[in-house]
């Protein structure tokens, strides 16, 4: 049997903690909370995977809740965005075992709650979203500053993530109006090249598979829908269709999913307090068109209170499966909840 | 908010209907309870937090316009769920939201964290129901308003006299 066992509980938030973000190379982990602070977590000296310190807290910067923040593919910046209306990068300078982080930006613009932010692969593009129904793209200039290069309309509600697609030019937003758009690049021109409809209700959270070629979605309609890009487009020019619906399994709003970029596991984290595993069955793939998925874990009560996003470990990547299994032994998951928790979980496979 | 111009100034008032419970009857407390067990929570108690809060523009309270009813709340205490409807007093009141959100706020620092608070407006009531529901049950747009310093002023004001 598979099982997620719980390896850490970080307290130090002092409101519910909305969201996690594992740095690119898997060795620390950022949340966010209400409590307007970042806090940076890592693991202690020879401790393994189930000691773990805060060794740095950004409490400056944000007057109001911190909803989300991204590190940048290096490692060395932190984008983090409020519900003041603003997006910071810092950078992170060591300080002997402890770290701190020192504003490089401020990127202003949002009439109001900034919702999400993500880091193109390149590190070379900024995108944030917001209540105001916008998405914003930045382009990191040479003297460490950020120039807004688009502003997208489109959505009709509240923005509630973005994320990148990770190998090509391709944005993607979920929203409070239930669709996932998809933007592209032409020239130096974005544009929407799809609008993707399904869900009845808020699009919480979307993540994107390893290779790019399918996303998850999930909603406060209780579902994840898997949706696949074909080499086709449909009449009404749409290359992304859904391949899948997990129903049934949530009992409240999911507002997490979280695709892990080797294997074929998804997490979700649900206003029910439960995290959830899904396995991608034996024989469905990426080729497939009507992939299945089962439910191989469900820890109820993973937090007392809703669980607010679950984010796989990153781990430096390897040439080879192999190689990275023998990398990295264990799969790590981390998870924030309304009760003010961060918690680290190890998952084993059956 | 401007409150100034009132949306319904002249709401039917109506009389309590259920006689208010000072405590918990104490009969019901069996001497062999365990210290710290869990305190069930039921549909008369959640009204008793939310029948005296007050109308945003009227120096009247939800039960006494009958905007809350004890018959529209739902509770599990099992599944810790809590379900209240709410019936503004005319269709298109602009003030639908703000009394949702000022009876999400009483129960939000009244019940224990483990209760799943729904709030919502009684099917059919108002023009724009479904609208007014996503929003009341959305809780990140519920954080956000409640840091908004004149909104929760305003809701502070509407639950100030609500614990009788």
């Amino acid at each position: 049997m598979a099982k997620l066992s719980l390896l850490a509980t970080l307290e130090g938030h002092e409101e519910r903690a909305w969201f996690v973000a594992w740095s690119p190379d898997g060795k620390l982990l950022a949340s966010c909370s209400s409590d307007k602070t970042v806090r940076i977590w890592g693991r202690k000296a020879g401790g393994g995977d189930s000691q773990w310190l805060c060794v740095a807290v950004i409490e400056e910067g944000a007057s109001r809740t911190v909803r989300s923040c991204a590190w940048s593919p290096c490692g060395k910046f932190l984008a983090v965005v409020s519900f003041d209306g603003t997006t910071s990068i810092w950078e992170k300078v060591a300080k002997g075992v402890m770290l701190s982080f020192e504003l490089l930006a401020s990127l202003e613009g949002h009439e109001n709650e900034v919702k999400s932010v993500a880091w193109s692969t390149d590190g070379a593009h900024v995108a944030t979203c917001g209540r105001d129904k916008s998405v914003w793209i930045w382009e990191a200039m040479d003297d460490g500053d950020y120039e807004c290069v688009t502003v997208l309309h489109g959505h009709t509600q509240d923005v509630k993530m973005v994320a990148w697609h990770p190998s090509e030019p391709m944005l993607f937003s979920a929203s409070y109006d239930n669709t996932i758009k998809i933007w592209a690049e032409d020239g130096d021109d974005w544009y929407c090249a799809e609008t993707l409809e399904g869900h009845t209700s808020s699009v919480w959270s979307i993540a994107l598979e390893g290779g790019g070629e399918r996303l998850a979605s999930a909603s406060d309609d209780c579902t994840v829908l898997i949706w696949k890009r074909f080499e086709d487009a449909q009449p009404s020019g749409g290359r992304w269709r859904r391949v899948c619906k997990l129903a049934g399994y949530h009992a409240r709003t999911v507002y997490s999913v979280a695709w892990h970029a080797r294997q074929p596991l998804l997490a979700t984290g649900a206003g029910d307090d439960a995290i959830r595993i899904f396995r991608e069955s034996e024989g469905s793939s990426a080729r497939s068109d009507a992939p299945s998925f089962d439910l191989e874990v469900t820890v109820a009560s993973a937090h007392a209170g809703d669980v607010n996003c679950v984010a796989w470990a990153v781990t430096a990547a390897a040439a080879t499966a192999a190689a990275a299994a023998a990398a990295a032994p264990h799969v790590l998951l981390a998870s924030a909840g309304d009760d003010c928790l961060v918690k680290v979980w190890q998952y084993d496979a059956s | 908010m401007d409150l100034g111009e009132k949306q319904n100034p002249n709401p039917t008032v109506f009389a309590p209907r259920v006689a208010s419970r000072k405590e918990k009857d104490l009969s019901l407390l069996d001497e062999d309870d365990e210290i710290g067990a869990r305190d069930e929570i039921d549909a008369a108690e959640i009204f008793e937090l939310i029948r005296h809060v007050n109308d945003p523009e009227h120096p009247l309270t939800l039960e006494q316009l009958q905007v809350a009813t004890l018959d529209q709340i739902e509770v599990d205490d099992g599944s810790s769920a809590v379900d209240v409807r709410f019936t503004p007093t005319i269709p298109h009141c602009s003030m639908a939201t703000l009394i949702g959100l000022c009876i999400r706020v009483k129960l939000l620092r009244s019940l224990p964290p483990r209760f799943k608070v729904r709030v919502s407006i009684s099917p059919g009531t108002h023009a724009s129901e479904h609208a007014v529901n996503k929003q009341l049950n959305d809780k990140e747009r519920v954080a956000a308003a409640l840091e908004n310093a004149h909104l929760i002023g305003v809701v502070n004001k509407c639950i100030a006299q609500s614990d009788r």
